[in-house]
């Protein structure tokens, strides 16, 4: 916990520092005198950085007050490290077909691929959900909202014109 | 005065909007039921489909899923031991211990009757004060402005979080990222990061709904799934008798003004109402040994108080156009989508809009009442429905809602982006409400600071010397000032026991 409490830190600090170089660099319109586009984005990054500083000096501490007991949080984290980037993957990759394969199509495998990542094992459940899902978003999307979701290209294209 | 109300009855009584509240109050009932699930991303997810409606039908649907869901984490609290919502968590304490008792129908009426009543009183006060505070709202400048932003800021800061320097960081990412986009007073670009579809700013609705419901998907994909002792599986509400009311008048009307005036409070939300109300009720009572032993009074105080802080957080939302809790927050969001700024401007342009909201509150708090009656079995089941099944389903309803805003993929990345933020911010303690504030308070804190040093040749100091901003801004320096010295509650007994498990 407390080399993450750090790491977050520093990419705040870092990423607050990142920032404040670009904003710095925002010096058109002197109009508004010293109020310039650059003047608020650098005054919140300041204050970051500071904050930043000031927890990651909260964590040293805390560590030093507290001490041991923290192996069996370590082996318990490797694993439930793998099942957020799992999700993450799996989320990242339904965003990017989303517009290949279209939402018809590629939704409900989604869906049973997600219920089974968080350890689904009920079949009729997952099968029934993901499609009984589907069908209700295109329902309340497509014909109550008249919000136009991807259809993907091609055959898939094609599927989903039948539906909506 | 009479046609403003003659109006937003005609907006309200009709089939399609009593369904729309009766069914809001259902939903925030369930979705407060469900652990991990609350009001605010209810709110957040039903934001798009509030676009499709007429203003009225939609605010009226975000304000009765906001009441239900305060009263719907009590159901979880005493059945299970595990509120649904943070605004539970006092209600664990003696209605676990009823439920216990065998007397889980009578805990869940008290629960039902108080928050009910404390709801309707809130609900009486923002119809009483907020035309009024509105009117007073409308002598503002940049400077008051300006003040009310920092106010709303600094008291999420001191109060609304478990460390106000995580708090301070995470509001401060709001403020930061609200600065995406188009300056607002000179047109340049600022953050673009290098392509065009950041130019409108970061959409404000797949943020809320990455951080929260996205975020806490995440957050269950990596924990696992948890499943809550199940005590009680089946359950009627029993109301209490009139007598039983009447004895706990006192401490009802006591726990409703604590939670009104809470609510009002910008930042301070109904989790604090409810620990403040249970403990004026400890305090107050003629047997304090019997708190956390199974009583109705121990419902009764947290519960009258949580509810009642519901309208209390709409009346510096409704007047100043500042939330008043994270769910408020949102609500924000309802207004936006139908291109409505709320604050006192809108009292004077859309007046039955406001009141059609008074009435739809009204009705959402007497709803409850019955929902209550009924539904707890049938919402303890849904309790049980496992996380594994539901997390996805959220996961999709939040997706295809950020993409229906303007369908583009664009609110999709950053749906996803604010979610592993939330996620984040979840596992490291930085809540995520100071995020939401300040990304909604970023651009009117901005542009009244800009536009206030203009006008005061670029000093801050005449800020504090005009009568209304140096009031809000002591009040904003009291705040930390407060939470940089509170002191942590005593916890004992039964209340100590859960905090630990």
């Amino acid at each position: 916990m407390f080399k993450g409490e750090i790491t977050i830190c520093g990419i705040i600090f870092f990423a607050s520092l990142y920032l404040y170089t670009i904003a710095a660099g925002y010096k058109g319109h002197e109009i508004y005198g010293k109020l310039g586009p650059g003047f608020w984005p650098k005054l919140i990054l300041i204050c970051m950085m500071v904050l930043s500083v000031l927890v990651a000096f909260d964590a040293f501490r805390a560590r030093k007050t507290s001490a041991g007991g923290k192996g069996p949080e370590v082996a318990k984290s490797a694993g439930s490290r793998i099942m957020f980037f799992s999700a993450l993957i799996l989320i990242v990759a339904y965003f990017f077909l989303l517009n290949v394969i279209g939402f018809i199509a590629l939704t409900p495998f989604f869906l049973i691929a997600f219920m089974v990542l968080l350890g689904e094992k009920s079949w009729p459940w997952m099968v029934g959900l993901s499609i009984g899902m589907t069908v209700l978003i295109i329902l309340a999307f497509t014909q109550a909202m008249y919000v136009p979701l991807p259809r993907g290209v091609g055959i898939f294209h094609q599927f989903s014109v039948l539906f909506y | 005065m009479w046609d403003i109300w003659l109006g937003s009855f005609q907006a309200i009584f009709n089939v399609t909007t009593l369904l729309l509240i009766w069914g809001g109050v259902l939903m925030g009932c369930l979705l407060g039921t469900i652990p991990g699930l609350n009001a605010t991303m209810g709110t957040a997810l039903l934001i798009p489909f509030t676009f499709a409606m007429q203003p009225a039908n939609g605010l009226a649907l975000l304000a009765a899923v906001y009441c239900g869901g305060t009263y719907g984490g009590s159901i979880s609290a005493i059945l299970f031991n595990v509120p649904g919502a943070p605004e539970a968590s006092a209600t664990v304490f003696d209605g676990y211990a009823m439920a216990k008792k065998g007397q889980a129908g009578q805990a869940l009426g008290y629960a039902v009757m108080s928050s009910c009543l404390g709801g309707l009183f809130s609900v009486l006060v923002l119809n009483l004060v907020a035309p009024q505070l509105a009117r007073v709202a409308l002598t503002f400048s940049q400077p008051e402005y300006f003040a009310l932003a920092v106010t709303a800021l600094t008291l999420i800061a001191s109060l609304g979080s478990k460390g106000m320097k995580k708090a301070a960081i995470s509001g401060a990412f709001g403020l930061l990222a609200a600065t995406v986009g188009i300056d607002p007073l000179t047109s340049d670009m600022r953050f673009p990061f290098g392509g065009k579809s950041l130019i409108g700013g970061i959409n404000f609705i797949p943020a809320i709904i990455g951080a929260f419901a996205v975020g806490e998907v995440l957050s269950r994909a990596e924990t696992g799934i948890q499943k809550g002792e199940v005590v009680v599986t089946k359950v009627s509400t029993v109301l209490p008798r009139i007598r039983d009311i009447l004895r706990m008048k006192w401490l009802m009307l006591r726990s409703a003004i604590i939670g009104t005036w809470i609510g009002i409070l910008p930042g301070v939300g109904a989790t604090t109402a409810a620990f403040v109300g249970y403990a004026e009720a400890v305090r107050w009572s003629k047997h304090p040994e019997k708190f956390g032993t199974g009583i109705p009074e121990g419902i009764a105080g947290p519960e009258t108080a949580n509810n009642a802080a519901t309208g209390g957080a709409m009346v510096p939302l409704l007047t100043l156009g500042i939330p008043g809790s994270a769910t408020t927050a949102v609500i924000i969001g309802g207004f936006l989508v139908h291109g409505l700024q709320p604050g006192p401007m809108l009292f004077l342009n859309q007046p039955k809009l406001m009141y059609s909201i008074f009435i739809a509150m009204y009705l959402a708090n007497i709803f409850m009442l019955f929902a209550g009656l009924g539904v707890a079995k049938v919402f303890s089941n849904f309790a049980k429905v496992r996380y594994s099944l539901i997390g996805p389903c959220i996961f999709i309803f939040a997706a295809i809602g950020s993409f229906g805003i303007r369908n583009d993929m664009t609110d999709l990345w950053i749906m996803l982006f604010f979610g592993v933020i939330g996620y984040f911010m979840n596992k490291y303690g930085y809540p995520l409400a100071p995020m939401i504030i300040g990304l909604v308070l970023g651009p009117l804190t901005e542009v009244s600071l800009r536009r206030g040093l203009r006008m005061t040749d670029f000093q801050l100091a005449p800020f504090l010397f005009r009568p209304i901003a140096g009031g809000i801004l002591v009040i904003a320096m009291v705040s930390i000032l407060y939470g940089i010295l509170k002191k942590k509650p005593k916890v004992t007994g039964e209340k100590k026991a859960y905090f630990t498990d």
